[in-house]
């Protein structure tokens, strides 16, 4: 193989090498994106439940209760975090999320 | 596919250049993927000019994602065209000509347009800068592409002269092949990675919904 063969294929390698990379890092964006959705529907399925669990005990005195439970879990609950969402340290950065501080 | 055939097509079928030999097929993929940096550039000021005028906000997403691949594609004409310079001229890089200056500076000043687009807050106020920032990039594509035409001294060829291409038949179609394909790969590398930004700015509203 001559240099310049060598340098021409060198030059396609290096456009070959961008698109891969540029693949590799969208699938990994892709899989974050679908994990990130799938923890939003199990969330959401948890709520409906929740609503549903409230309806269904109206007027019986339960649904009072079921609400507050839920109103409860939204206000402090493990999945959200002690601080407000949009605070100095938090919040999104460009096109990236930055997650808030945890204590300690 | 489109690009897999014009890079078949240029090192098969087109012949080899009499001066620089199979280096020269190296022209096949720089030039085309300089025109593609320049069309992904043009294309986001396109797009910024659209947000200042009508004020869709969907338009600062579409401007940054076309800079976005306007300037992987402009790493790759730097490359590309370093490993050419290389093998023709023996040196890396020069500073000594306008074009690859220009490009150089083309491609800093929209690798700034991320700097600048992170250090201010999202809303209103960052689309419309990003955007205005964006359309005087643009101004800096035919300095870039002229530079080397108005210019006397230079080692840099100019193969798309007054007269048409200065190339074979083949290696023309080789060349519009590529170019194709190179456009298109861009095309369907933007339109993914709008998708993935649309979603993923929509998760985050439907998590700050949910939590």
């Amino acid at each position: 193989m001559t240099s310049g063969e060598k340098y021409a294929f060198a030059a396609y390698a290096i456009v070959l090498a961008a698109v891969l990379a540029y693949v590799l890092i969208f699938a990994t964006k892709l899989a974050r994106l679908e994990r990130e959705l799938t923890e939003l529907a199990a969330l959401a399925r948890e709520r409906g439940a929740l609503v549903r669990e409230a309806d269904q005990g109206k007027g019986s005195g339960e649904r009072g209760a079921l609400v507050r439970e839920a109103d409860q879990g939204k206000g402090s609950g493990e999945a959200r975090s002690a601080r407000p969402r949009r605070g100095p340290g938090e919040g999104v950065r460009g096109n990236r999320e930055v997650p808030p501080r945890t204590n300690g | 596919m489109l690009l897999l055939a014009g890079v078949l097509l240029a090192i098969y079928w087109a012949p080899e250049d009499a001066d620089q030999g199979f280096s020269q097929k190296i022209f096949f993929i720089h030039v085309p993927v300089a025109l593609t940096a320049y069309a992904c550039f043009g294309w986001a000021a396109w797009k910024a000019l659209r947000l200042l005028l009508k004020g869709d906000e969907r338009h600062d997403l579409e401007s940054y994602t076309a800079v976005h691949m306007g300037v992987i594609f402009g790493v790759l004409t730097l490359a590309t065209g370093s490993i050419w310079a290389k093998i023709s001229w023996n040196t890396w890089w020069t500073w000594s000509e306008q074009q690859l200056v220009l490009f150089l500076v083309l491609f800093l000043f929209y690798s700034a347009y991320f700097m600048l687009r992170f250090s201010l807050e999202p809303g209103r106020q960052r689309a419309n800068i990003s955007a205005v920032y964006a359309l005087f990039g643009v101004v800096l594509i035919p300095v870039s592409f002229l530079a080397i035409r108005l210019a006397e001294n230079f080692i840099h060829p100019v193969v798309f002269t007054r007269d048409g291409p200065q190339m074979t038949t083949t290696m023309f179609v080789s060349f519009l092949v590529c170019l194709a394909g190179t456009l298109a790969l861009a095309a369907a590398l933007y339109l993914n990675e709008l998708a993935g930004k649309r979603i993923d700015s929509r998760l985050r509203e439907l998590r700050e919904a949910l939590l």
